[in-house]
């Protein structure tokens, strides 16, 4: 049985890896990117980085499901606050999710995600203004994991997106992520593919791919003399359309009590720009706020963004 | 070559002196009309009358539809108007039109609308100039009033109450004569006298209506338990006998006065009040008290719209077959024998003894108590067609009929006062006091000492007109023919005359005789015959074949007059003996005036005479191609015979028809529906004898020249919605002929510009934001033209930045104000830039990005110039 899946699995993995030159395509033909934005407050104050973290499981139906097993925690809640992109074109993002660790070998969760754009004016072919509207967005995602080996797990997460953008014109997709992880020692490792699904028709009748990746993701947690913690993550991906973008983040914990993050997200011409950012936690009797901030430069809308958000774990 | 025939009747000046026509009434000329001054009194207050073009009338069409009120149309301006203005309804002048609504469209009568309004809350001219200077508006005018230009009194409504005086002109459900022919005797006669009192027996009288109360005497209560009451039924009767008179209010009433001397003075003997707990039902009273009562306060004349009810025709017919019996009998016998006359027997007020006076009733059967009790007058009502009125009783025992009237069409019924008002009804009940009024005419006229009951009886029945006897209701009242009955005295003949041959006509000219018991002569009978012995013992019933006649009416005109008329149609050159008599109404004739020999004259031809200042008698008239001349030609006969007019026009471009109001031939000359060249018109006139003249008028039809443009029309931008730009188009486009030309206008969105043509001025005003592309098609009347393009946009200058449009499907514009570098760069949701160019961008010429390839989603649009940098967000669907 766990021959049979890895023999599936790496086909796929070399379907996705090695093909993507054939599929590229222009800046801003990538669909719904919004699902490509994280909303968990830690990863985004160290450059987004996702994929291969354990702790605060709450929000592996964003990323990657095959972390929970891993987990130390065997259920754990969370939500956020986020304005995206404040200085144009911003977002509220109002996020929840949970997880649940059965003993380290299955792994169950779940998110919400709305999102309400900003009011724009309508405007007919003549320079008109006719009325105005307030667009918003929705993702809804389930995840499974399954630890089929002592050192490999498995999981894949489904997503349900959907944005209105005018009156009467709402777009639905399905996205999924697939994932193996595995941890040695202090370091784990996961590979995957992410938001892969269905397309998107404009009403122009023109066809759109979801930003789907091959994705990478490693990191590395110590604790030195039982008071200083420290772990760092990188993820990377390459899209479809054929650009590639790379994240890293680190973050030290006083006394299992209070952390201060860091990272950094090169995003070259993927669907998310470059940024840094940093951010804050505290953790007591297993219940922890988080705080992320985004540094961006020259005349990136993503500066000033910012996302708040509190957990709690057993 | 194309020939028109007009016949033309009665060209001659002569022939227009208002008292010779066979036609007219006495009275119904006398009026000099006024020139009405230029003030809002002359209009209709709180009215004007309204035509939209098309794209307007759309719109409020739409409107209607969806409620009645105006919403819509909020862009032209009228959802304003509607507040201020305190508009109460708009709607078509020309109603749907059903089968007939599509040329009702294509006539363009649908953009007619009548525009009610709240006429303290602006004058009707300023309304009217409002509408006016709203785009889409063709037409606003007050509506000016209209006058009846003969009526004798001065009373609103008189011009309603046909059954007064009824020529035919109110519907085709009115028949000229279908009346009372009570305005010769307000004339001649008398308008009522406050001598003569009327006892109302009916409902209450509204003593304080405005068009009552000054001929209100007094009044009784015969109901139980209620005092006086105004009640409809009994106030209309009343009315009709004795409305006040020219006061400028309401109607009028037969005997109502002349609004200097009072009428007729009315009791009211109430018989019923309405029932307060059904007010569909009355509350009757003692009909015999009231009867008597009015007896016993003066009055000669009692009024009764009311009789018996019974369940069936046949216990109707079975009391009617026993007569009338009990106090109702008595009451009547009593008025009848003492009315006029005082406890002691004597005379004491203007008739001995009085006239009891019934309706017939409304069952449509041949019974009608009390009605057909023999010593009353019983009424029967007809419709103002000369057909008995459908509901009305009938049979030998009506003794007269009146106007009932029958409100089943309109303006069918009798019009009178209401409690508060004026109303329609119908019924025999209405014909009832038509004849109690003309009573009170003959009493206030004829009464006094020694007039009797059976003197006006004999003149009311006498004197009604029997030709009609079929309607089994009676003869109809006629009140002139009731005044004149009996007259057995011929007017006195003419002493002197004049007379003049004309051709072969003789015109003769005299003074109005009196008449001893009619006052003066009705009319005049004028002979002619070439052998004196056949105007020797004349009898002017029966007149000879060898005499040749014509009739004159005296109309409003009195003894001492002069007075005029023509004999026509005679030989020429012939000598003819001619006389005058006079005749009454009842057709008493004089003695023929002396007879006198006219020798008639010569047939002289038609004369033709252009009256246009561009015509030189021999010359071409020269006419452009896009001209219409509309020549006068004065055709005259000296002789006032009837003339007939041929055209011969030379060309289609001529066509020549009657001018009813100047009475003259008018050639009409359009330049463009024949081919340039020279023609000749020949307009034959001919007399009803043969004789004729002929004119030829030669004119030439220029070459026509095309429209060129001069100077573009420059785009422009608009700051503000409603602001307003002329625009002179003779400084872009001119016509060489120096043609008034046709702009027809295509705008590109018309619910951002308004551009309403008149003559070479474009009214250009900014209906909304936005931008459009204007085309002017300028075209002369031969189709010739060019077409000047420009474009318009009205941009609020608070906001420099326009991005549209918003959704994008696939380009999106980037406009900015003055032209400049700008930069534009578009973000896609999640911050990826995928568009960023600098480049020049202007109002005329927006920058036109292509985000067709672009995912479904929100963009940021960065636009950046003038070192100003704006950010919009744009969605791509």
């Amino acid at each position: 049985m766990k021959q049979d899946i890895i023999r599936l699995l790496i086909p796929a993995f070399c379907v996705v890896f090695f093909s993507p030159a054939t599929i590229s395509a222009s800046p801003g033909s990538e669909a719904m990117p919004f699902t490509r934005v994280t909303h968990d407050p830690v990863s985004a104050s160290m450059g987004g980085t996702s994929i291969v973290r354990t702790s605060g499981m709450a929000w592996s139906s964003y990323s990657n499901a095959a972390a929970i097993p891993y987990s130390n925690e065997t259920f754990d809640v969370a939500a956020s606050y986020q304005l995206w992109q404040p200085s144009g074109n911003p977002v509220n993002n109002i996020s929840a999710g949970g997880a649940w660790n059965a003993g380290g070998k299955f792994g169950l969760s779940a998110g919400f995600t709305y999102g309400a754009g900003q009011k724009y004016d309508t405007v007919n072919s003549s320079g008109q203004v006719t009325g105005n509207f307030t667009p918003s967005e929705i993702q809804v995602n389930i995840g499974l994991a399954w630890k089929f080996l002592p050192f490999l797990s498995i999981g894949a997460n489904v997503k349900y997106l959907n944005m209105t953008l005018a009156e009467g014109s709402g777009y639905g997709a399905v996205s999924s992520d697939i994932f193996l992880m595995t941890k040695l020692a202090g370091w784990r490792i996961a590979a995957g593919v992410s938001s892969i699904g269905s397309k998107v028709t404009s009403a122009g009748g023109e066809k759109f791919w979801l930003p789907a990746s091959v994705t990478l993701g490693a990191g590395y947690g110590h604790v030195f003399g039982d008071r200083h913690g420290l772990d760092i993550m990188a993820d990377a991906d390459w899209y479809m359309s054929g650009t590639a973008s790379v994240s890293a983040g680190a973050s030290y914990t006083y006394n299992d009590l209070v952390s201060v993050r860091a990272g950094y997200r090169y995003g070259g011409d993927s669907v998310i720009p470059s940024y840094a950012s940093v951010g804050a936690g505290v953790e007591f009797l297993g219940i922890r706020i988080d705080a992320a901030y985004l540094i961006a430069t020259g005349n990136s809308l993503l500066k000033n963004t910012f996302t708040v958000g509190a957990g709690f774990s057993f | 070559m194309k020939i028109r025939e007009l016949s033309i009747i009665s060209i001659i000046a002569i022939l227009a002196v208002p008292s010779c026509s066979r036609e007219d009434l006495p009275g119904r000329h006398n009026e000099e009309e006024q020139p009405e001054q230029e003030t809002e009194t002359v209009f209709e207050q709180g009215v004007i009358e309204v035509k939209f073009d098309d794209a307007l009338t759309e719109k409020i069409e739409a409107d209607l539809k969806d409620g009645g009120t105006v919403t819509k149309a909020t862009s032209s301006g009228l959802a304003d108007l509607y507040a201020s203005m305190g508009i109460v309804s708009m709607e078509r002048i020309f109603p749907y039109a059903g089968k007939f609504e599509p040329r009702t469209r294509e006539a363009g009568l649908h953009r007619w609308y009548r525009v009610v309004y709240d006429p303290s809350a602006v004058p009707v001219t300023k309304a009217a100039d409002s509408f006016a200077g709203l785009p889409g508006v063709e037409y606003a005018e007050p509506v000016r009033k209209k006058k009846l230009t003969s009526a004798i009194f001065n009373d609103p409504d008189f011009p309603n109450q046909w059954h007064y005086y009824n020529d035919g002109s109110l519907s085709s459900r009115h028949s000229a004569g279908a009346d009372i022919n009570v305005v010769p005797v307000w004339e001649n006669y008398t308008t009522g006298n406050p001598d003569v009192i009327v006892s109302v027996v009916d409902g209450g009288i509204d003593r304080n209506h405005e068009d009552i109360k000054d001929n209100y005497y007094t009044g009784q209560s015969f109901v139980t338990g209620y005092g006086l009451e105004a009640h409809g039924h009994g106030t209309h009767v009343a009315g009709t006998i004795a409305a006040v008179n020219n006061n400028g209010i309401g109607v009028c009433g037969i005997a109502g006065g002349n609004g200097k001397d009072k009428g007729v003075r009315l009791i009211s003997c109430q018989v019923f009040v309405t029932n307060p707990e059904d007010p569909t039902k009355d509350i009757g009273g003692s009909t015999s008290q009231a009867i008597k009562w009015g007896a016993d306060n003066g009055a000669v004349i009692s009024q009764n719209s009311w009789g018996y009810t019974y369940e069936t025709e046949a216990e109707a017919k079975a009391a009617h077959e026993k007569g009338l019996s009990g106090p109702d009998k008595e009451a009547i016998d009593y008025f009848i024998k003492n009315a006029g006359f005082d406890e002691n027997g004597n005379q004491t007020g203007p008739m001995a003894g009085g006239v009891v006076i019934f309706a017939a009733g409304n069952d449509n059967i041949q019974y009608g108590l009390p009605a057909s009790y023999e010593p009353v007058i019983a009424v029967g009502a007809m419709t103002s067609q000369f057909t008995r009125a459908p509901y009305s009783n009938y049979g030998d025992w009506v003794d007269i009929a009146a106007p009932g009237g029958d409100t089943s069409y309109g303006q069918g019924g009798i019009l009178s006062t209401v409690p508060g008002g004026y109303d329609w009804y119908q019924g025999t009940s209405m014909a009832c006091p038509h004849v109690s009024g003309v009573a009170a005419l003959l009493v206030s006229y004829f009464g006094g000492p020694g007039f009797t009951n059976e003197q006006l009886k004999d003149k009311l029945s006498g004197g009604a007109r029997d030709e009609f006897a079929s309607m089994r209701i009676g003869p109809i009242m006629d009140a002139l023919g009731a005044f004149t009955y009996g007259g057995t005295i011929a007017p006195d003949p003419v002493a002197s005359y004049e007379a003049e041959a004309v051709s072969n006509n003789i015109d003769m000219t005299w003074t109005v005789t009196k008449d001893d018991d009619d006052r003066k002569a009705f009319g005049y009978i004028m002979v002619a015959s070439q052998n004196r012995a056949s105007l020797e013992n004349l009898n002017f019933r029966a007149l000879p074949e060898d005499v040749s006649f014509q009739t004159v009416l005296v109309g409003d005109l009195n003894v001492g007059d002069a007075i005029s008329g023509r004999i026509s149609d005679l030989d020429f050159e012939t000598t003819y003996y001619i006389g005058i008599a006079a005749y009454d109404y009842n057709r008493n004739y004089s003695e023929l005036s002396a007879i006198r020999t006219v020798a008639t004259l010569g047939n002289n031809p038609p004369e033709i005479t252009v009256e246009y200042d561009g015509y030189v008698p021999g010359e071409n008239l020269q006419i452009k191609s896009f001209e219409v001349l509309k020549i006068p030609v004065n055709v005259l006969d000296v002789d006032g015979h009837e003339v007939s007019i041929r055209l011969e026009p030379g060309s289609d471009a001529v066509k020549g028809s009657m001018e009813p109001t100047s009475g003259k031939y008018v050639l009409t000359v359009t330049g463009n529906i024949a081919e340039p060249g020279n023609y000749a018109a020949v307009l034959t006139a001919t007399d009803s004898y043969g004789a004729s003249s002929t004119l030829e008028l030669p004119y030439t039809i220029l070459p026509n020249q095309a429209p060129s443009i001069v100077k573009d029309i420059e785009n422009m931008i608009l700051t503000f919605m409603g602001e307003k730009v002329t625009i002179d188009m003779s400084e872009h486009i001119q016509d060489p002929d120096g043609e008034q030309l046709k702009f027809d206008i295509n705008i590109s969105d018309r619910n951002i510009l308004h551009i309403n043509p008149s003559g070479n001025t474009l009214h250009v005003t900014a209906l909304g934001y936005g931008n459009c592309d204007v085309t002017i098609v300028a075209s002369d009347s031969r189709g010739e033209s060019c077409t000047l393009t420009f474009s318009v946009l009205i941009k609020d200058p608070s906001s420099s930045l326009e991005v549209y449009p918003n959704p994008v499907t696939d380009f999106l514009n980037v406009r900015t104000g003055e032209e400049m570098d700008t930069r534009i760069r578009i973000t896609g949701p999640a911050g990826q830039t995928i568009y960023d160019k600098t480049a020049p961008v202007s109002a005329f010429s927006p920058a036109k990005i292509d985000m067709s390839g672009c995912a479904p989603g929100r963009y940021s649009v960065t636009v950046s110039y003038g070192g100003n940098e704006f950010i919009r967000t744009v969605v791509k669907l």
